[in-house]
């Protein structure tokens, strides 16, 4: 179990390791936007490969679902 | 069923027809705005916009050729200095991006800025609706990216940092990061303290046991001196101003848990009777932080914080100097300096008129959307739009010394004068904070005397124990779950006392123009005289009201077949012209009848009336017809002032319009309190006077003279279709048209309410069965770690109800 009076110390020096990383992304101004990617995702271009709706009518993606 | 426009979802006007095709299937639209909108979004291969959105786009304002030549005025390089860092080419600037409605229409501006040749980054934050854009200069313009934003519906405006947005920046990214500190520490503090709690003395060498606390000492100091440092400040405050707050026990048991334990650490003997709370320490203010963020998070959220009255005047001025026309940044100008307003420009600064007739829509000031006369002599403010022809004024106010700017001034000042809301919340901790201070020092006492070694744990387990999470939790869960329920029925609530403030309100105060109706004039009803027949009658006016760009045009606009020629406008008086070899007047009384006396039987008039008459080539003026206008109501208009008469709540109408069209309104509606002709000076005064009454105000407006009002009341609510200065500086925003949501609202706030007083029973009466059982030291840490976790999450479920 002595092992732990050198491992201790060890994950410390890791967790000061992580805080830095993590100032300096927000320094970096990575959490400025906390929606953007989130939402970001859900917009890709992949109209194209979605199968048409003609083709298999019960896994047609809801295209008209958000009736504006 | 009316069909509704398949961009703004808005009611598509009776006989207007424009359709496109988009993703195969025919949409209508309500307006050339729209469709030119969706027109550009199709071409760009974007229409997925359409199935993306979760928000119906706003209705674009009209676009005209001088707002365009205005876009184009922002190439200028003297201008870009202010708001433009080149570097190597490289030109950036910061725009902050209007009716951005949802997270597709960032998404839409995003894809079709990009594509633009010589943009290198364009890229908008979610929350600030502000955007980065760099580009080169040499292969793009500033212009060409205004343009196109605008040709997709939106507005963009260039903006610069000052030092308090800085700031706010800063202050945002260090919230974060307390957070991230404590949420880190709070894991690793877990990890180690886990093994004290369930191993118990026999299972752990104590050379462990200091080891543990060693560690857990060292990674709780930043959390309690870095994290909990907003706390500590506020306490130190409180006790400044003695006044209580949650945050002084909050401090009192970080501090005095914090110190304990090092305490323990540092100096006693190691045995497991004596315990740490490190642990305890860390996640108590990792969840007091994130609370607290998220209440942030929600009132910041599509308030664009950066909006200045700057955006009500523009940013380029034209000058007549010797050399001819010259384009000029506003701030430059000068007093004296003569001023070139075309038909469609704002006046960027105050002066009086030199030379040319026109008439000019002072709406944005006054509320009053009749455009007014103004000739030589006349004095035009700054933020006015011309609406006719084009006119010379000099100078007699800079933009920074304008009307505008002193209505923003008296805001600041209203601000500071407003009655100051004490929370509920803030009343009941205030006594229980007293409470347990009081009942912790008596306990300490008491053991005293019993037991003198025991004092300092005994208190310390009450603070613990007492520990006001779930009364800290109590409000601002139940604000958050009504915010988000009120915001997706299009109700934004700004600021934190919107709610205590709905359920006291006694008197609620409307600004007429904009948000009891509509804000545009229509026909309401039609007279005829000496054999005309009303169809003929429409026909003729729409035929004269064709040449003319007066709002009253617009009215007649449905019935319009032909045009009439010869048409001579008398400004100010009304219109005259030829159709089908007749000629016709249409104008005011005086006016169509050429001074002489009717001899039909006039109505009193109510509204805006406009009369028509034949001139036969003897000059004989025969009355044809009566038009009366009047502004329409909103649809839920009358039912939302019924509903809050009902409620036992006033109603007022206080109007900057004259008088005639108010108590036309308030007729309609039913309200007796009614004053018109207000200026933003009088109104604040009538609020002010109903504040000394005791009552309790509420203000619902929507222009740059109701901001004053609207900040001297105890309650504002701006409309969606207000200024964004207005909207920033109300406490609650409507962001549809449906007044429904007004009553929506006052009733949640009212179940709101009952679950804030349901949670701090529940979490008063758990801390106060719990304080003797901890005061007779009968509660290890652990139980009372998990009583506080289930006490809390106790209060987060009765808070979500609120969101059904």
């Amino acid at each position: 179990m002595e092992i732990l009076f050198i491992l201790i110390p060890v994950s410390i020096a890791f967790v000061a390791l992580a805080i830095w990383i993590f100032g300096w992304a927000i320094k970096n101004g990575q959490y400025d936007d906390l929606e953007g990617p989130a939402h970001s995702i859900l917009f890709d271009d992949d109209a194209d490969m979605i199968p048409d709706r003609n083709d298999k009518p019960k896994t047609k993606p809801a295209k008209n679902s958000i009736k504006p | 069923m009316p069909e509704t426009c398949y961009h703004c979802d808005e009611l598509i006007p009776r006989g207007f027809n424009a359709v496109l095709t988009i993703s195969g299937q025919q949409q209508a639209f309500c307006c050339y705005g729209c469709l030119a909108i969706a027109e550009t979004i199709v071409s760009g291969g974007l229409e997925n916009f359409y199935q993306h959105r979760t928000q119906v786009s706003e209705r674009p304002d009209p676009f005209n050729q001088s707002q365009q030549d205005e876009i184009h005025l922002y190439d200028d390089k003297a201008l870009q200095e202010d708001f433009v860092t080149i570097n190597e080419g490289i030109s950036e600037t910061h725009l902050s991006i209007g009716s951005i409605t949802c997270a597709a229409c960032i998404w839409l501006l995003e894809r079709e800025i990009n594509n633009i040749e010589g943009i290198h980054r364009f890229t908008i934050n979610h929350t600030s609706h502000r955007a980065i854009l760099t580009w080169a200069d040499n292969e793009c313009s500033l212009s060409t990216v205004l343009l196109k934003i605008r040709k997709l519906g939106y507005k963009a405006h260039p903006y610069q940092d000052d030092l308090a947005k800085k700031q706010a920046q800063i202050e945002k990214r260090m919230s974060i990061f307390r957070i991230a500190i404590a949420g880190i520490a709070t894991m690793q503090n877990m990890m180690f303290s886990l093994p004290l709690y369930l191993g118990g003395a026999s299972s752990i060498d104590p050379e462990f046991i200091a080891l543990f606390r060693w560690v857990s000492l060292i990674m709780c100091t930043p959390v309690v001196f870095f994290s909990a440092w907003p706390f500590l400040k506020a306490a130190l405050r409180d006790v400044q101003t003695r006044h209580l707050t949650m945050d002084l026990p909050v401090s009192i048991a970080i501090l005095a848990a914090y110190s304990a334990s090092s305490y323990i650490t540092l100096f006693s003997s190691i045995n497991l009777e004596s315990d740490v709370y490190f642990d305890s320490v860390a996640m108590f203010t990792f969840f007091l932080l994130l609370g607290r963020f998220f209440e942030m998070q929600t009132r910041h959220k599509h308030l664009n914080s950066d909006v200045e009255f700057n955006q009500l005047l523009p940013a380029t001025a034209r000058v007549q100097t010797p050399d001819g026309e010259i384009s000029k940044p506003a701030h430059k100008i000068e007093i004296g300096d003569v001023l070139i307003i075309h038909q469609g420009q704002t006046a960027p600064a105050d002066g009086i008129v030199l030379e040319g007739q026109s008439r000019f829509d002072e709406s944005a000031l006054t509320g009053e959307f009749l455009p007014i006369n103004k000739t030589v002599g006349s004095v035009v403010n700054g933020g006015t739009a011309n609406v006719e022809n084009t006119i010379l004024i000099a100078t007699t106010a800079t933009p920074k010394h304008s009307r505008v700017a002193a209505i923003i001034r008296m805001l600041d000042q209203a601000q500071h004068e407003k009655p100051q809301t004490v929370q509920l919340a803030d009343i009941v901790a205030s006594y229980f904070v007293a409470f347990v201070l009081v009942s912790a020092s008596i306990a300490g006492v008491f053991w005293y005397f019993i037991e003198p070694e025991a004092v300092f744990s005994t208190v310390l387990s009450i603070l613990v124990v007492t520990c006001p999470c779930a009364l800290s939790l109590a409000t601002p869960t139940a604000m958050t779950s009504v915010n988000t329920f009120l915001r997706s029925k299009g109700l934004l609530m700004a600021k934190g006392h919107t709610i205590e403030a709905m359920n006291s309100t006694t008197d609620i105060i409307f600004d007429k123009t904009g948000t009891l109706t509509e804000g545009k004039l229509q026909l309401s009803n039609t007279n005829t005289f000496n054999q005309m027949n009303e169809s003929n009658a429409l026909t003729v006016a729409a035929a004269l009201e064709s040449h003319s760009r007066h709002p009253i045009a617009n009215a007649f606009k449905p019935y319009f077949k032909e045009k009439a020629n010869q048409v001579e406008t008398t400004l100010g008086y009304g219109l005259q012209g030829s159709l089908k070899g007749k000629t016709y007047r249409l104008g005011n009384i005086a006016f169509a009848l050429n001074n002489v006396t009717p001899r039909d039987k006039i109505d009193e008039p109510l509204g805006v009336h406009i009369f028509l008459s034949e001139v036969s080539g003897d000059k004989q003026y025969t009355l044809l017809a009566q038009f009366e206008l009047s502004d329409t109501l909103r649809e839920e208009s009358l039912s939302c002032v019924k509903s809050f008469q009902a409620q036992g709540i006033q109603v007022h109408i206080l109007s900057g319009d004259h008088l005639n069209s108010v108590q036309h309104i308030a007729h309609q509606l039913g309200i007796k309190h009614v004053k018109a002709a207000q200026s933003p000076e009088q109104k604040l005064n009538y609020v002010r006077k109903l504040q000394q009454e005791n009552k309790e105000v509420a203000m619902v407006g929507d222009g740059i003279n109701d901001l004053p009002v609207l900040s001297g009341a105890r309650l504002s609510i701006a409309m969606g279709g207000a200024s964004d200065i207005t909207k920033l500086n109300s406490d609650a925003v409507l962001l549809n048209s449906h007044m429904s949501v007004l009553n929506l609202a006052f009733q949640s706030a009212n179940r709101t309410r009952k679950i804030i007083k349901q949670n701090m029973t529940w979490a008063i009466g758990y801390n106060l069965l719990m304080l003797p059982l901890a005061a007779m030291g009968m509660i290890p840490p652990y139980f009372a770690a998990l009583g506080m976790s289930l006490s809390s999450l106790v209060v987060v479920f009765n808070s979500l109800r609120l969101k059904s």
